[in-house]
């Protein structure tokens, strides 16, 4: 296959903002999870149309094509309709804890428990490890521990 | 006349891959030449097309409902980019798939037109299209194109003749 590159596009996207491509990727991104979510539930347009209580089989077909501008009510109604998540409304306050599974590749000989250590000072304590094993990570938003 | 396909790597992404068509000798792509003859007269909507295809290379692919379908014969996979509510700057595309498309060229579709063939100028782009598809069609049929990266790609004889 050739490949083909070209001025004209490059001179396009300098005049596109981050913002205006984001506004795009966030429509196109929506319209997909809902195309998606009707697809693995086996639906036609008609049947989400049924589900949230529209008369126009029309708007089905404007929300997936990428070019909608959804309103929040909208939104609500179609995560509820297909059991889906289209917001994410966690409050930034709320700890959320992500576990990490590490795997190392040096035995371990002297087990310590550590705590309070960062993602970087974790990786470097477990680099003396000398025999295979698996490590977890539990990650907290304001302390960082490591049991093993 | 000869024309051949060529892959867009400013547009092509891990989702999908975006080609074009380049007519005989020239620089540029039936896809360039459709946005710098509306750039200034729809500059909001070829900015548009042009960040759809952006996303639809690197983060979605090209997903059916995107596209408005059965633009060209059936099942040839002949179709129309969804433009902004409102816009009538049709772009035609053909569809192979989430993972690739070609995109040829358009122009504007005024309320007045009701069917493309009412207008000479939308008739002869996706006229066009819709002898390409049928050949390459073919051409995947007796294997002188095949699909190649998940197909995300042609690989094979991508260079055609147009009839007289």
């Amino acid at each position: 296959m050739e490949n083909h590159t070209s001025n004209l596009i490059d001179e396009f996207f300098e005049s596109i903002t981050p913002l205006d491509q984001a506004k795009t990727d966030a429509k196109m991104l929506i319209a997909a999870k809902i195309f998606d979510a009707m697809e693995k539930k086996g639906w036609k347009k008609k049947d989400l149309l049924e589900a949230v209580h529209k008369a126009s089989p029309s708007i089905i077909s404007k929300w997936i094509s990428g070019t909608h501008n959804f309103t929040i009510d909208t939104m609500v109604e179609l995560e509820h309709a297909l059991d889906i998540q289209l917001l994410n409304l966690k409050s930034s306050d709320e700890s959320r804890t992500v576990t990490y599974h590490i795997e190392a590749t040096q035995r371990v000989q002297n087990l310590k428990q550590m705590k309070y250590g960062s993602p970087e000072s974790v990786q470097s304590k477990l680099s003396i490890l000398n025999e295979p094993t698996t490590a977890y990570a539990v990650v907290k938003p304001s302390l960082s521990s490591v049991k093993s | 006349m000869k024309c051949r396909l060529v892959k867009l790597t400013q547009l092509s992404g891990n989702r999908a891959s975006i080609y074009s068509i380049v007519l005989n000798g020239e620089s540029d792509t039936i896809f360039e030449k459709f946005l710098r003859a509306h750039r200034n007269s729809f500059k909001g909507e070829t900015n548009d097309l042009l960040m759809r295809l952006n996303t639809i290379g690197t983060k979605t692919g090209a997903i059916a409902s995107f596209f408005k379908s059965h633009e060209g014969k059936y099942g040839d996979g002949v179709c129309a980019l969804y433009d902004s509510p409102g816009k009538k700057l049709r772009l035609y595309c053909i569809r192979y798939g989430t993972p690739l498309i070609i995109v040829g060229s358009g122009g504007p579709k005024s309320k007045k037109i009701r069917a493309l063939q009412d207008d000479p100028l939308l008739k002869e782009e996706n006229y066009f299209l819709r002898w390409l598809a049928e050949e390459i069609g073919k051409r995947i049929q007796n294997k002188e194109i095949e699909y190649i990266n998940n197909y995300q790609d042609f690989d094979g004889n991508l260079e055609f003749v147009l009839p007289q």
